[in-house]
């Protein structure tokens, strides 16, 4: 390709061509707390292309002054920057349009068309689209197939591009996955999809490649000669916050550990990558996936643990259990909480188990990996074995930081040694409030970058070593639901799947 | 507050300081060394609030050494500053030096030990570029990245001549304040026609605001290096012209004209770009800043027939400091920069200055 003359690299903007985000679900939560918050944001930074509009499809009969209205106060309240920034606003909501449709209503695809195509004419948006799936997983398909027999889906060959942005969950398991995949690729290329995973926009993860690859200190000893085990915690101190029926529909290891915890572990135990374009990056996750130890029959009682929270305090309140929630079942036996213990059979990580733990109502909000070291020799200062090993502590959220345990001598005359943390927190250097994870991914599948987003065979991958556990649950129901108070760090059971294995659990 | 110490009690008092605001929740932090060389004057308010905007955006220890040629004796203060004013900020170290003409060697010794190790080493040079300067010689040896503002240069020429003969990681602020404008320019040329209508521009017309201020009086240096760019990403070359206006040659042969007009708008930044007309053919390409928002630049292109929806761009809100705090993200000297230079050096010398 041609090099811009105008363009420095490594300097000048990343320019993309012009084009028109559609979003289908405009009226919902996301949209207003997240995405469009997100494009007001790249807007502001000068990041969205000249020529740009963003359209709003959603169910619900609206003007495009309502729509501008309402976004305005969602802007308002959940930007991360703040005040909003009047006079930029007045030029942006010129941008924002609303298209009052049903989903399944071939009629609204066909006036969605004609009204792109006259704000194309208007705005040279030059035909090229990008369509956000903020919708409930069972619309996908006909979204696309809606799309498609409209004649908004493009040919890959086209000199117009279009892109669909997919919101998680992408299918509830590896049939459904693949059903999904046969469905939608009947009508886009690989290339035109972008399964968003928001983990992947956040900065600390994706300082993750930063770290181990630029760091010679941590990368030489990123292995089993060196490391005990790894310890990957997403804990939330929520419940369900209103959300019974998904859950009930979900639980947590759909929710949390096939996507987003999967897609930190595939961070955290990839190879380097031969260059970082998307496929390099993402061949070398899904060689992680495919290394994982399928479990076998006793793994399912040995290596994985579920929990369902009970009633309980969290922040100083009394909170219901998970059973008493609105829209769950009484006799539910959704999990809230999930353990599991996964071996990676390669040569870097052969012995080293990773430890995976997602939660809800847990005692704080707290996302880290931790790389626990193994124990210096003994022979000189810990003969009867007691000292503390390295850990290496990557907090993802919140307080983004690295901390490393190391042991010291604690100043006097006796040989006392004392654990201690040196600590990098991300806000002490680089400010509190970092670009939301969505502003780089929108940004991103407009310049057409798809490194962030999961590629199907990785979703795959990760179904099929999430898909046997969710069998053997549905075959065998709990019978001690709920196993653990809401605001502890979870049922007993985690607990003695470590101890069997003379580990425990960080207490973060 | 800032107190006075004698030079071998810099740190000592810093270390003081810390210990006594040791249960105030604040934290110290530093991603680099920021030695900032000034000439004592009116400016030095400008470069003091351009260290505090870089001090919000990056802790780091600030070294500012003030030169007053007269002054007999060299005084040396020290102080902690707070990023914000939130409970359990981030604070950062501030070291002043001030110096007359006479110590500037005993003052390039004071720096070394000051500087922390193992992290970079930024110089903002506010003064005439003097390669002979005791505490640039001192420094300039260590892993540094030297940021100038040609604005205190009263002869760019020799200037630019200068930052083209340290060949190390270089930067001058009157290039980075004008990014927006570059950027504007690669958004709005990236479609291939558009980009060759700029190639076979005839005539453009670039209008900068020409009020000076305490701060500023070099106002024309950002237009003349904008159009500087141009004619260097475009292989034009100089043929003729004045200050006001020049004519260079293009690689087909035909000529393209420059114009700098200056504007006096007294309520906005000094040397800032306010417009830009390009004539190529039947087109006319405009960037003009709103008279409503000056942050604000609206674009169009019009035919003699013809003309398009104007389309609105917000270019960054320029303060002091932040031509600063963004070179900071950047590694290395900009090809571009030091391209536009070599063009800037073949120009006839009342071309320029």
């Amino acid at each position: 390709m041609e090099e811009h003359p105008l363009k420095e690299e490594g300097r000048s903007i990343r320019s993309s061509d012009p084009c028109i985000l559609v979003i289908f679900g405009a009226t919902g939560d996301l949209t207003a707390r997240k995405l469009i918050p997100a494009v007001y944001n790249i807007g502001k930074e000068g990041l969205l292309p000249t020529n740009f509009a963003c359209v709003g499809f959603a169910r619900r009969e609206k003007s495009h002054e309502q729509f501008r209205e309402e976004m305005k106060n969602n802007i308002s309240e959940f930007s991360r920057t703040k005040p909003l920034d009047e006079p930029f606003y007045n030029a942006f909501q010129d941008k924002l349009f609303y298209h009052q449709s049903q989903f399944d209503d071939d009629d609204g695809y066909k006036r969605l068309k004609e009204f792109l195509d006259q704000l194309d004419t208007q705005l040279k948006t030059k035909g090229n689209r990008v369509f956000y799936l903020s919708v409930q997983p069972k619309f996908f398909p006909l979204i696309i197939e809606k799309l498609h027999k409209n004649g908004l889906i493009y040919d890959k060959d086209d000199e117009r591009w279009s892109r669909v942005i997919i919101e998680k969950p992408f299918g509830k398991n590896l049939e459904s996955a693949t059903n999904l995949q046969e469905n939608i690729e009947q009508y886009l290329d690989e290339k035109q999809i972008y399964r968003i995973d928001h983990y992947l926009g956040k900065e600390t993860v994706q300082n993750l490649l930063v770290f181990r690859f630029t760091n010679s200190i941590f990368e030489s000893t990123w292995n089993s000669k060196h490391i005990d085990h790894v310890q990957i915690t997403v804990a939330e101190d929520l419940g369900i916050e209103g959300r019974g029926d998904f859950y009930e529909e979900e639980g947590l290891l759909r929710d949390i550990i096939q996507n987003h915890m999967m897609q930190l572990l595939t961070l955290v135990a990839m190879e380097p990558p031969a260059t970082l374009d998307a496929d390099s990056i993402r061949d070398e996750k899904v060689k992680v996936l495919q290394s994982v130890r399928a479990y076998e029959e006793k793994d399912f009682t040995e290596s994985v643990v579920r929990g369902q929270y009970g009633a309980g305090f969290a922040k100083g309140k009394e909170v219901i259990g998970y059973r008493e929630e609105e829209e769950v079942a009484k006799d539910s036996v959704r999990e809230t909480f999930a353990a599991l213990k996964l071996n990676i059979d390669n040569w870097r990580w052969s012995g080293v188990p990773f430890y995976l733990r997602g939660a809800k109502r847990l005692p704080k909000k707290v996302t880290e990996i931790a790389i626990v070291y193994k124990k210096a020799p003994g022979v000189l200062f810990d003969p009867k074995n007691e000292l503390e090993t390295n850990v290496l502590a990557i907090r993802i959220q919140p307080d983004e930081g690295i901390a490393l345990k190391i042991n010291c001598k604690v100043p006097g005359q006796s040989n006392t040694i004392q654990p201690v943390k040196m600590d990098f927190r991300y806000g002490a250097y680089f400010g509190k409030s970092p670009p939301e994870a969505y502003e780089r991914l929108i940004l991103d599948c407009i310049l057409g970058d798809s490194t962030l987003f999961a590629r199907a065979d990785e979703v795959e991958h990760s179904w099929e070593i999430m898909t046997p556990i969710l069998d053997y649950w549905e075959k065998n129901p709990p019978k001690d639901f709920p196993n653990y108070q809401s605001g502890t760090w979870g049922p007993e059971c985690a607990d003695k799947m470590m101890e069997k294995d003379k580990r425990k659990w960080r207490i973060l | 507050m800032s107190a006075t110490v004698t030079p071998d009690k810099i740190e000592k008092k810093l270390s003081d300081i810390w210990d006594e605001l040791k249960m105030t929740g604040q934290m110290r932090a530093c991603l680099f060394n920021l030695v900032l060389f000034n000439p004592l004057s009116k400016r030095t308010e400008y470069i003091k609030k351009m260290s505090q905007k870089v001090l919000e955006k990056f802790p780091c220890r600030i070294i500012l050494v003030n030169h007053d040629p007269d002054r007999k004796e060299l005084e040396t203060k020290v102080s902690v500053i707070p990023q914000d004013d939130t409970e359990g900020s981030v604070v950062c170290d501030f070291i002043e030096i001030t110096t007359g003409t006479k110590d500037l060697e005993k003052s390039s010794f004071l720096l070394l030990p000051h500087l922390l190790p193992d992290l970079p080493i930024y110089i903002l040079w506010a003064d005439e570029l003097d390669l002979n300067n005791p505490i640039y010689q001192r420094i300039k040896d260590q892993n540094i990245r030297t940021v100038f503002d040609s604005e205190c240069t009263k002869d760019l020429c020799s200037f630019a001549k200068s930052i083209l003969y340290i060949g190390c990681d270089v930067a001058d602020l009157n290039w980075d304040r004008l990014e927006s404008w570059r950027n504007l320019f690669v958004l709005n040329f990236q479609p291939k026609l558009y980009l060759n209508d700029l190639k076979k521009a005839e005539n453009i017309k670039i209008e900068y605001n020409c009020c000076k201020t305490d701060f500023f009086s070099n106002t024309r240096i950002q237009a003349l290096y904008f159009q500087l760019w141009l004619a260097d990403r475009f292989n034009w070359e100089f043929v003729s012209g004045s200050k006001e206006k020049m004519t260079f040659k293009k690689e087909d042969g035909s000529s393209i004209d420059f114009c700098l007009r200056s504007s006096e708008i007294k309520d906005h930044k000094p040397a800032t770009i306010i417009s830009i007309q390009i004539e190529s053919g039947e087109k006319t390409f405009e960037f003009v800043r709103s008279e409503d928002n000056f942050d604000q630049v609206i674009f169009k292109v019009t035919t003699k027939t013809t003309c398009d929806i104007p389309t609105n761009f917000f270019i960054e809100k320029s303060h002091e400091g932040q031509s600063l705090v963004k070179e900071i993200y950047y590694k290395g000297t900009s090809k571009h920069f030091i391209s536009m230079l070599n063009k800037l050096i073949k120009l006839p010398k009342d071309c320029v200055c």
